[in-house]
């Protein structure tokens, strides 16, 4: 029943949420809310039905849905407050909740709110792909809602604009379904996600990839009949000449993510330019008290596993924040230095061990890792697609000069 | 021939908003009156992607300005002021007409404050003589100001710094969103007896007696009269009466941009450059986002060349960033194309006249703008139809008010709540960025949207910033089941746009085999 | 005796090694070169000799207002077999309640692989 003693809120049931919801239970809140848009639990995982999860937090190789379902589990058995088909309207700086589902709207005023909406993929139109609007152009992810959820095929033709995981992993999908994909097009000069999905993707089926290419035109009026691509130059502009059409019923589009934080924006959380998701500290607070965040809201994950100790930590300390417990002062700043493209979290204590995520800007083999003077790690090969985890243990921290008031992360080759 | 599958009085041909408007005006009489429409949905040509924006004064002096290169010198300005042509009687007609009508009709609209800008002295002296016009004209057209920097950006903030003075007019402009004007009108056509018939495109117009048959691909229908309102391809639908008319019909294209709804603060009304042959620059707020249209007018030889051009867009941004410096490519949700259709032999004014040979064919051929005097266009085009000697007796029961959709997102919780529990569909989110229910797009299938598209311009479901990503399977799954076809057959748009080609193993169950 | 050289791309870490596996007409190893460690090796080798995939789809269901459920083969299987197994799996219906692990094939096709649930169902 919906009751006005909440002490913790959270928006959005994947991994991040269910995460976030079980801890603040066991951390000792009593009534914990779990408000999701779609009709099941679990967000994205129960459309990856594919294996590659759950490798690190449970030691198993697992499927989506088989990951999701052991936290769907502990929710069920948890007493948490699911609401499903609920959409948030509103959130306020103060906490406010508006929630929206058949039985009306209503606004709830929890103690600590974690958001983890999780991330929408980036449109056609939003880069600009000349051509008609035919139908037959899906992001990839709707695409794999579309196959594993409802049973439809977008197409029997397909050509993948994007070689990250997504993309890969529904060239391979659709492939199985009996559909033909034509090419995968890549405009960098690598493949954009994992290699096990390069391989296990794209050479297992035969599929052409052009690297270095990008799609310039999609041809049809009314649905989709083919494309056109061309090769680009560095500054990835097409090259005059190189043009080259293929027929095809459906492009899919694995052009990036972007983490959803319209409710972030609407209630005045500050957002990091560069991941578009909130600046967070080492408890996963916003700027806003009391207002916590994790997962791919945040900043775009590979591994669900990061995903959900990112959860536990915003949800214990929105259990902390619920039951008034004081909150540590949060005294350095990270910044992204050298061929580091950002690092979360943005803030720490700088006074207890704290695990510094980050991405770099370019590929790079044989690096140094450094966190200002007081941290150093080698690293053989790291590169933008593959999230990297930096330990900060309270030796290192110890090292600080007394007044350091923020610590640089960068990443530099070595020798 | 086969048997009729309707009989009409009167069949207007293309369901835009000129054809939308005139079955509304014809449905007050009691005439069986058929608009029938070649798209999935209405809208489907010009009248999808024009600027569309209700407006006179300042901005109907701005767009006159734009023939002083061809006047001789000497020429007093008036003369760029045409008051007999139907295109500005109808603009003045029809703005006043509208103020009241947009009410009755629930159209959502705003008055948006439109700020003519100048930087430069070319500029200036653009701008002096619309202000020299507009005062000489006096009236609706002389009610402006000029302001000077300061005030400028008072009121519109993150204009070009580097503006000097302007004209600015604060109830000129109505912007409204096109599709919803024509889908409005429609459906008051509806409500009042008209048959609106989607996915029937005319293929022929033939004599039979003292009938005439439209011949459509879904069969022929048999009326007194025809009303060509086919815009775009009104110089086709003219030649299948056997004998073409020479109106000389040009295209042409411009780009239009929308921005993400975040950035809407930056501009509060239409923020233009004077007008320029040949271009148009300007950057609006259209309801919560902004629009931008800055370029030329590119001919086409196609009225459906909606080919969204990249170069296009990127010059379009980058005019417009001379006016709002801080929008930024990274804001763009949407662009789209749109097709002006101009006829070259009376290049002031619309083509409203019967057939040479076939008084009971009338041509309406409109030009830009089209929305501002619709209303009395259509009973001037009515008033044609009496003069033929056709009966025309007013119904008494005809219904002008209309109820929009509710908008969800624009309603107050308690209004909300009170929805909700008269349906709690109204209570299922469907489209996130938007707030769109699953009552709103039950309802507007039950006012006849059977596509994607149709869902989209009557809710607005998937025109928000993740472009359908989320709702998308889920409005398909909503159609197919209150249409009741089968998944696979739902549309975007035409007949020959299927969403989803196959269902699950279906192609593993077609190939035994599997993959070659 | 001629050297038959497959590169095998190596997805044990993200150095991603190209290891070269030589073999002779015979399909007798000669030599695997390119490598950065054990694992690689070994991967390598395995990889050329009989690659093993995990097969994740989807089947149908009925009775339910579920249109599919996820599968997966509980082992990994020939990748030759993957294309039978898809076949095979499009003509089953199963029907809810379902639990995660449920067997729905038993080793199929001969692969020594069941084909087990991923999800619950419970209509």
């Amino acid at each position: 029943m919906i009751s006005d003693n909440i002490d913790v809120l959270v928006i959005g049931s994947g991994p991040a949420g269910m995460a976030a919801a079980i801890q603040a239970k066991e951390s000792g809140s009593d009534h914990v809310f779990l408000v999701e848009r779609a009709e099941e639990l679990g967000g994205l995982l129960s459309q990856c039905i594919h294996n590659g999860f759950g490798l690190i937090y449970f030691n198993e190789d697992m499927t989506g849905p088989e990951y999701g379902q052991r936290f769907v589990e502990k929710v069920m058995d948890s007493k948490i407050e699911v609401l499903l088909e609920t959409m948030v309207l509103r959130l306020t700086a103060d906490r406010k909740v508006t929630l929206c589902n058949r039985n009306g709207v209503k606004t709830l005023s929890p103690k600590s709110i974690v958001l983890a909406m999780g991330c929408r993929e980036r449109t056609r139109e939003s880069i600009v792909i000349p051509g008609y609007r035919p139908a037959g152009i899906f992001t990839a992810g709707t695409a794999q809602r579309l196959v594993n959820i409802e049973g439809y095929l977008p197409g029997k033709e397909i050509v993948i604009l994007g070689s990250g995981d997504v993309g890969m992993i529904m060239a391979r999908r659709l492939t199985l379904e009996g559909a033909r994909v034509k090419a995968v097009v890549e405009i960098l000069p690598y493949i954009g996600g994992l290699i096990r999905n390069e391989v296990q993707c794209l050479y297992d089926f035969k599929i052409p990839v052009l690297l270095e290419h990008t799609v310039i035109n999609i041809l049809g009026i009314q649905r989709v009949h083919g494309v056109t691509v061309a090769r680009v130059d560095q500054n990835r502009n097409p090259i005059s000449g190189t043009e080259k059409s293929i027929d095809c019923d459906t492009l899919l589009l694995s052009v990036g993510l972007i983490p959803e934080n319209e409710l972030s924006f609407m209630a005045g959380v500050n957002l990091d330019p560069i991941t578009g998701g909130p600046l967070v500290n080492e408890r996963m607070e916003t700027n806003l008290p009391g207002i916590f965040a994790a997962g791919n809201c945040v900043h775009v994950n590979d591994l669900v596993d990061n995903v959900t100790l990112e959860g536990e930590k915003a949800g214990q300390n929105a259990a902390e924040h619920a039951s008034e417990k004081a909150a540590p002062k949060m005294g350095i700043k990270l910044v992204a230095g050298d061929n580091v493209r950002y690092v979360i979290p943005q803030m720490i204590t700088g006074e207890r061990e704290v695990t510094i995520r980050l991405r770099v800007k370019e590929p790079e083999k044989g690096v140094i890792f450094k966190v200002g003077d007081i941290m150093t790690k080698t690293l053989k090969v790291v590169k933008p697609s593959e999230m990297l985890n930096l330990i900060l243990s309270e030796t290192h921290l110890n090292k600080m000069k007394k007044g350091t008031t923020q610590l640089v992360v960068s990443c530099q080759k070595k020798g | 021939m086969n048997q009729p599958i309707l009989e009409a009085d009167v069949v207007i041909i293309g369901g835009g908003v000129t054809g939308a408007a005139i079955a509304r005006e014809l449905s007050r009489y009691q005439l069986g009156t058929v608009l029938v429409e070649k798209g999935g949905e209405l809208c489907a040509g010009q009248t999808k992607a024009s600027l569309g924006n209700i407006y006179t004064g300042l901005n109907l002096v701005g767009s006159m300005i734009l023939k002083s290169v061809l006047l001789p010198p000497g020429t007093p300005l008036t003369e760029l002021y045409h008051p007999h042509t139907l295109h500005t009687k109808w603009c003045e007609e029809g703005f006043r007409e509208w103020e009241s009508v947009l009410k009755e009709l629930d159209i959502k609209h705003r008055y948006v404050p439109l700020t003519i800008i100048a930087k430069d002295e070319n500029q200036i002296k653009n701008l002096e003589k619309i202000r020299d016009l507009g005062r000489q004209l006096g009236g609706m057209y002389a009610d402006f100001e000029r302001i000077d920097r300061k005030e400028i950006l008072a009121r519109e903030p993150n204009v070009n710094p580097e503006v000097v003075t302007a004209l600015y007019a604060s109830r000129h402009v109505i912007d409204i969103f096109p599709p919803e004007v024509a889908i409005a009108l429609a459906e008051k056509a509806v409500q009042n007896g008209c048959k609106i018939l989607l996915n029937t495109e005319v293929i022929g117009i033939l004599q039979n007696g003292p009938h005439q048959i439209v011949q459509t691909i879904r069969g022929p229908i048999r009326t007194n009269f025809i009303v060509n309102a086919a815009c775009g391809w009104g110089d086709k639908v003219c030649d299948m009466t056997g004998e073409g008319r020479n109106w000389g019909l040009q295209y042409r294209k411009t780009v239009m941009i929308i921005l993400d709804t975040r950035c809407k603060e930056l501009v509060n009304g239409m923020v233009r450059w004077p007008n320029v042959p040949g271009r148009l620059d300007l950057v609006q707020r259209r309801e919560d986002n902004i629009l931008i249209e800055c370029g030329t007018y590119d001919p086409t030889n196609r009225p459906d060349d909606t080919y969204t051009i990249r170069e296009d867009v990127i010059k379009s941004m980058e005019m417009a960033k001379t006016i709002i410096p801080s929008i930024s490519e990274k804001d763009i949700i949407n662009t789209f194309t749109g097709v002006r259709v101009f006829n070259t032999r009376d290049v002031e004014d619309h083509i409203v006249e019967f057939h040479p040979s076939n008084k009971k064919f009338l041509n309406v051929m409109i030009r830009l703008p089209g929305i501002i005097g619709a209303l009395p266009m259509a009973r001037h085009v009515v008033g044609m139809i009496e003069k033929t000697g056709c009966k025309l007796v007013k119904k008494d029961d005809f219904h002008p008010y209309r109820k929009t959709i509710p908008r969800f997102r624009d309603l107050s919780d308690e209004v909300r709540n009170r929805l909700i529990g008269y349906d709690p569909r109204y209570g299922h989110v469907v489209c996130r960025c938007e707030t769109v229910t699953e009552g709103q797009i039950v309802e507007a299938i039950k006012r006849g949207a059977s596509t994607e598209e149709g869902i989209r311009m009557r809710t607005r479901a998937g025109m928000g910033r993740c472009k359908g990503g989320f709702c998308g399977p889920r409005v398909v799954k909503i159609l197919a089941r209150e249409l009741k076809i089968p998944v696979t057959e739902v549309k975007k748009r035409s007949l020959d746009s299927p969403l989803l080609l196959c269902r699950s193993k279906e192609l593993l169950l077609r190939n035994e085999k599997g993959i070659a | 005796m001629v050297k038959n050289l497959n590169e095998i791309i190596c997805i044990i870490c993200p150095l991603a090694c190209r290891i070269s596996v030589a073999v002779d007409d015979e399909g007798r190893l000669i030599e695997v070169a390119n490598f950065q460690c054990k694992e690689g090796k070994e991967y390598a080798v395995a990889e050329y000799r009989s690659p093993m995939r995990v097969l994740t789809t989807t089947v149908i269901v009925g009775k339910s207002r579920h249109a599919l459920v996820p599968v997966r083969t509980n082992r990994v299987i020939l990748r030759e077999k993957l294309f039978d197994c898809m076949q095979h799996l499009s003509r089953i219906k199963v029907e809810p309640p379902l639990k995660v692990g449920d067997v729905i094939v038993k080793n199929i096709l001969n692969t020594g692989s069941d084909i087990i649930t991923t999800s619950e169902l419970v209509d």
